[in-house]
């Protein structure tokens, strides 16, 4: 997953193509990621064999100015680590804090280097966890301080002689937000708890702030979200472990909030966003890596969408009306029809009829709603005509005379209901006018 | 289905079918107007006593009945945070699309959480015992869906949690 993984995949991608070039080619490429970090990378044609690779990265904490570079310790982790393939250029580059000399010719295996330029591509975290043991380093024994890796998050690092404390105070914005990250929470807080994760750092949430913060400002430890604490041993960092340790906590807060949903902020460029490279003036996305986990809030939302459409089929269903409904609704519709004499109506009148009719159009309705309406204009028009034919119909019924049985019997036999039958030439006798 | 539920439901069944003897009434106030009566309340001796039936004090039915038009309103469990803001996420989007249930109402009675608003016209077209049917059934899917909902939420959460926790291993 992005959040756990600390190597830059830009950096990666860029140095392996230079590698695998036939031809040298000259490169100048900046690169930003995760909004804040800075890449330079150069090659030229004339110097071939050596990438110098600059970085400036924002500083964990308010106190240290980002422009007085990167602590002692940094460099000397830096040098250790990339002694074999790469050394540091003082003064750095202008306007980054660490300039780098690549040099894999020294390296004849390609697994070699690929390793090597793997190992490129995790300097950030190299940087961070360094910066992060310095800065715990000059707290003396015991004491908190406030880190800023996240502008909107800050967290707290607490050092006892035992341990060490990652406070993490959480906001959220909505509710839903807070009830989602609750129930996360508790489940982190239990499942660290148990027998299986007994190696992890011990996971805590208490909605007070924890003793550790005592005597820090009210504003920054007013949360709706309580607060999360991780205890780190001495184990937890040994060796290569610091760096990963500090690089999962240092994402923990965007790590969360992308659980609950994708948000605007960073964790959506760790999730999507790769890297960003600039050519002069254009900028272009390298890689864009699209995330197929679904977060929370949008899982809910289509569960309670496929529920409505569960929901909703009853009330759709036929079963549900009566027979009569479909013939009493056209009719009404026929005389509204009938006394405006609006075409929309005698469309309403089919409409009905279809709707509610007999059951072939209605089956025929629901499956044209099935397939979403594909052809309006087409089913229009033949609602038109066979509306009018619906029309023609009832008119026809109307117009019909009412044949009452066995009337007949009694035209013939009774006098009283004798019909005179005229002849020709009386049905032909004009009235002359009076004088 | 506990049995609590099952008594609960039941009565708002036995309820209903005793409420729902609907008639076309016009409307006594305004000429050549129909309107539901249990809405606007207007004439005393056209509405009928409403009926409150409660299982618990988190959850109660209550059917409001009148000469054209009945009116039921259902205030839904809701147990923790977590419960509260799925049921009132699931009923609002429910309430969003009230037209696709035809005889929902868009806004619930104050104090509850969904209503439903029948009419005369609705008892004309429907079948009145599938018309009660829906609405138990409905009242018995919003509590399994949120009930589900939140059992899915809860193990998400712990599948992130494991997740999360093992990069440290």
């Amino acid at each position: 997953m992005a959040f756990f993984s600390s190597g830059s995949r830009a950096l990666v991608e860029i140095l392996t193509r230079l590698q695998s070039a036939e031809q040298p080619m000259p490169v100048d490429h900046t690169l930003f990621e995760f909004g804040s970090i800075r890449y330079h990378l150069q090659a030229s044609m004339t110097d071939s064999e050596n990438i110098y690779l600059s970085i400036s990265t924002p500083s964990l904490s308010y106190e240290a100015s980002p422009s007085s570079g990167f602590p002692e310790i940094t460099l000397q982790e830096t040098r250790k680590m990339y002694h074999k393939f790469a050394e540091i250029i003082e003064p750095p580059k202008e306007g980054y804090a660490l300039t780098l000399k690549l040099n894999f010719s020294g390296l004849t295996r390609p697994k070699d280097r690929i390793k090597a330029i793997n190992q490129i591509s995790l300097l950030q975290s190299v940087i961070l966890s360094s910066q992060l043991k310095d800065m715990l380093g000059n707290l003396g024994s015991s004491g908190t301080m406030k880190l800023v890796y996240n502008q909107r998050d800050p967290f707290f690092v607490s050092k006892t002689p035992v341990k060490i404390n990652a406070i993490f105070p959480m906001r959220f914005r909505d509710d839903t937000d807070l009830a989602i990250a609750s129930s996360f929470f508790q489940e982190l807080q239990e499942l660290g708890s148990t027998s299986s994760f007994t190696r992890v750092p011990r996971c805590s949430w208490s909605p007070i702030p924890p003793p550790e913060l005592r005597g820090e400002y009210v504003h920054h430890l007013t949360t709706n979200g309580g607060f999360v604490s991780f205890d780190i041993l001495a184990r937890h960092v040994k060796g290569g472990r610091a760096a990963r340790t500090a690089w999962i906590l240092l994402n923990f807060q965007s790590y969360v909030k992308y659980h609950i949903k994708v948000s605007t902020q960073r964790s959506t460029l760790v999730a999507r966003v790769i890297g960003v490279f600039s050519y002069g003036n254009g900028v272009v996305l390298l890689t864009v890596e699209s995330s197929c986990a679904q977060c929370t809030r949008s899982y809910i939302q289509s569960r309670m969408r496929k529920r409505l459409e569960i929901m909703t089929e009853v009330t759709t269903s036929e079963l549900l009306y009566k027979e009569t409904f479909g013939v009493k609704r056209a009719a009404i519709a026929l005389n509204q029809a009938c006394s405006e004499g609006v075409l929309f109506a005698v469309s309403q009148v089919i409409d009905d009829a279809k709707l509610r009719g007999n059951d072939e159009n209605r089956k025929k309705l629901q499956v044209r709603k099935r397939s979403k309406r594909r052809s309006i204009k087409f089913a229009r028009a033949k609602k038109l005509q066979k509306g009018l034919k619906a029309i023609v119909d009832k008119i026809k019924r109307l117009r019909l005379r009412i044949r009452v049985k066995r009337l007949d019997r009694f035209r013939g036999h009774c006098q009283c209901f004798a019909v005179p039958k005229l002849t020709m030439a009386q049905r032909e006798h004009k009235y002359q006018k009076l004088e | 289905m506990a049995n609590t539920l099952r008594l609960y439901l039941t009565c708002i069944r036995n309820t209903l079918e005793a409420a729902m003897c609907l008639q076309n009434f016009p409307c006594q106030e305004v000429e050549r107007h129909n309107k539901p009566e249990v809405e606007l309340k207007t004439s005393p001796e056209l509405l009928l006593n409403p009926v409150l039936i409660c299982r618990n004090e988190a959850e109660k039915c209550l059917i409001e009945t009148s000469i054209n038009s009945i009116r039921i309103s259902m205030k839904v469990k809701q147990a923790d945070e977590l419960e509260n803001i799925l049921a009132k996420k699931f009923l609002r989007f429910l309430s969003m699309r009230a037209e696709a249930f035809q005889v929902l109402r868009r806004k619930p009675v104050q104090g509850y959480d969904i209503s439903f608003l029948i009419t005369n016209y609705h008892c004309e077209d429907m079948h009145k015992h599938k018309l009660i049917d829906f609405i138990v059934q409905f009242m018995e899917d919003i509590d399994k869906e949120i009930s589900e909902l939140k059992l899915s939420v809860n193990t998400r959460g712990r599948l992130v949690a494991t997740e999360f926790l093992k990069q440290f291993i």
